[in-house]
């Protein structure tokens, strides 16, 4: 009994203090999703960039994930449209990823 | 007792299915953008390969728009001194190709200087050379020299599964 209730306080202390990402829908246990962020009238693309940042634990974070960012990567100067993706496992590692495509 | 050990084997199974499901998925290697003149597939940043001499990490991602003859070779690499880069060399057993490259921008990140670079290849010959179930190694002239990245052996098997298999999904589609 003593360890279902162990368990139960280390599910309440990661759902608290884990490291999650916002994301149109989110798993507790994992998530992995990828959704639309921004468009632009531009037509047509034929680079794409990206650009990261993760935490661990919900306790450090790093990372630039800014559009500038990504779109610097790639040397996208016309933005067409930009997505991203989430992912986070056990709320121990989580990482947000923005891509833009453009020209 | 017996419902414990119960709740914590469904428990331990809930917690490590998603990750094997994810292993076996090949969408975190690569994104496929649908669009009119061209689907475009972007091969996602690997950082497995390393400068030989200091172990600096270099960075690469691919992207390629369907019916294109080349692919487009981002990259970066850190160096303790600025450098300029001439040319991309990627060497594989007896073959290798090498290109001009254009820099994208240099910055200064964590005490070292942090160069980008785009560098267009032959899509057919990349897929030649990365391939192989042996290692490339990929080699970056300056002005000052030549610099040289290799990559682990069985971090190049996983890889170039992956890739394999995603050249094929180009290919066919």
């Amino acid at each position: 009994m003593r360890k279902l209730l162990a368990m139960i306080l280390l599910a309440g202390f990661l759902t608290s203090c884990g490291a999650f990402v916002s994301a149109p829908v989110t798993g507790f246990l994992y998530t992995d999703v990828k959704a639309p962020l921004a468009v632009t009238a531009n037509q047509g693309s034929t680079k794409v960039g990206t650009a990261k940042l993760q935490s661990i634990l919900g306790l450090v974070a790093t990372g630039d994930a800014s559009i500038e960012a990504a779109a610097k990567s790639a040397g996208i100067t016309k933005i067409h449209h930009v997505d991203y993706e989430a992912n986070s496992i056990l709320g121990i590692i989580a990482s947000y990823t923005v891509v833009v495509y453009g020209e | 007792m017996k419902s414990t050990w119960i709740f914590t084997a469904f428990l331990f199974s809930l917690l490590i299915s998603p990750q094997f499901v994810s292993a076996q998925k090949l969408d975190k290697y690569y994104i496929q953008h649908v669009q009119e003149g061209g689907d475009i597939y972007y091969i996602q940043p690997n950082d497995d390969f390393t400068n030989s001499d200091d172990r600096s990490a270099f960075v690469f991602d691919i992207t390629y728009r369907k019916g294109a003859h080349d692919a487009t070779l981002n990259f970066t690499f850190y160096t303790p001194t600025p450098v300029k880069a001439t040319s991309m060399e990627i060497s594989s057993g007896q073959k290798s190709i090498n290109t001009g490259v254009e820099k994208l921008y240099v910055d200064f990140v964590k005490n070292k200087w942090e160069n980008r670079y785009t560098s267009q290849f032959s899509f057919s010959e990349l897929n030649e050379l990365f391939g192989p179930t042996q290692p490339p190694v990929l080699m970056i002239n300056t002005e000052s020299g030549q610099i040289n990245f290799t990559i682990k052996k069985s971090k190049w098997n996983k890889y170039a599964e992956a890739l394999t298999k995603i050249f094929y999904i180009i290919s066919e589609n």
